[in-house]
């Protein structure tokens, strides 16, 4: 029987490498899936994965609540994702819209309920148009990326979102809107889904609410 | 259509996120709307499909090396002595100009309570001091020393 999250924690924190390394095995997947949505690039994904499970082992001691580690290992990860984001960004001296750091938050269930492979609606149009979605999201915006991915994947809430990107419920909304809206329209000739302008939606403006 | 600009961005809630009046009327407005309701109808059916496609991204790597270098990190960091290291580590330099400081400290006062020394002999240590007529004699370590007086200068020069 495997050991719960709670109680590899608190193996690890009294040293356990072994309790740790069962931790690394059953969420590397998962954390690699969060930094590669933000970040795209493979190898970056893969360098902030491990610094994030680094980082986690290095902080176990003050995490409060065992319970939490999934979600505070997502949290670290996509703040480490952000700032590779960023690092690259100024690099490039992109003037994309800056993303306010935040405290670390608590996150809903998003990928941890995404058993890839067991949903029985599974086929083959549903696993192309995924794979579809995760090329269409590198042509997306950085500002529209994140916020899918910390939506998707870590399942968080508005509030949630606005805690973490620094930035108003309203203007939250507007701004997953149209990150689902150009998504629609990257994946309107895999699918046949509907990219056009359905009822003007596409005038909203970020911000527009509060 | 003004009106589906104010619900467009309630398209993407999920069950319980929005107030509950705010809820009901998006619902009333997409029982106009048929727009809407498509876009929101599209919005569901593709939710939790992006997570899939990066899940399956994923399995597609070999993830034994990656678990293999965080715990050789994390091994690495505990073998370690601590913070000290760390910081020796990162400031070698300084750490090593820390670790001699005191030793040039004290080089520094032990040459300075000896003095100069211009012609590597050592200086000699008087003992005593007396004078016997006009010639005055140091007695030192490195045995008696003879300073010869104005008189005896003359006594030679009548010789």
């Amino acid at each position: 029987m495997e050991a719960d999250d709670l109680s590899l924690v608190r193996r690890a924190r009294t040293g356990d490498d072994g309790a740790f390394q069962a931790l690394v095995v059953r969420y590397q997947r998962k954390v690699y899936a969060v930094a590669l949505g933000i970040v795209r690039d493979t190898d970056t994904a893969w360098d902030v994965s491990q610094e994030a499970f680094v980082r986690a082992h290095s902080h176990l001691a003050g995490l409060e609540g065992e319970e939490a580690f999934v979600k505070w290992l997502f949290r670290i990860t996509s703040h480490l994702a952000i700032d590779a984001v960023r690092r690259e960004r100024r690099s490039l001296k992109d003037a994309m819209e800056d993303v306010a750091e935040a405290d670390l938050v608590g996150g809903g269930e998003g990928i941890l309920s995404t058993p890839l492979g067991l949903d029985p609606s599974d086929n083959l149009l549903r696993r192309e148009l995924a794979s579809r979605m995760t090329e269409a999201l590198g042509q997306l915006p950085e500002i529209h990326r994140e916020i899918l991915v910390l939506r998707e994947l870590e399942g968080l809430t508005y509030e949630e979102l606005a805690a973490r990107l620094g930035i108003q419920k309203g203007t939250v909304m507007s701004r997953l809107f149209h990150a689902r809206k150009k998504m629609q329209v990257l994946l309107a000739d895999y699918a046949g889904l509907r990219g056009g302008d359905v009822g003007g939606q596409d005038r909203v403006e970020e911000g527009s609410e509060s | 259509m003004s009106e589906c600009r104010h619900y467009a961005p309630m398209l993407t809630s999920r069950p319980g996120e929005l107030p509950a009046a705010d809820a009901q009327a998006m619902e009333r407005h997409l029982d106009a709307c048929v727009e809407c309701r498509a876009l929101r109808a599209t919005f569901l059916a593709t939710e939790g499909l992006l997570a899939e496609g990066l899940l399956a991204k994923a399995a597609e790597r070999d993830f034994a090396p990656f678990t293999d270098a965080v715990m050789a990190r994390v091994t690495r960091r505990h073998s370690r002595p601590g913070r000290l290291y760390d910081w020796v580590s990162h400031h070698r330099v300084r750490a090593a100009i820390s670790a001699l400081a005191p030793a040039f400290a004290a080089a520094a006062l032990v040459v300075y309570f000896q003095g100069p020394t211009p012609d590597n002999s050592p200086a000699p240590h008087v003992f005593e001091m007396t004078s016997e007529g006009v010639t005055t004699v140091l007695k030192t370590d490195q045995g008696p020393v003879v300073l010869m007086g104005d008189d005896d200068d003359d006594g030679d020069e009548g010789t």
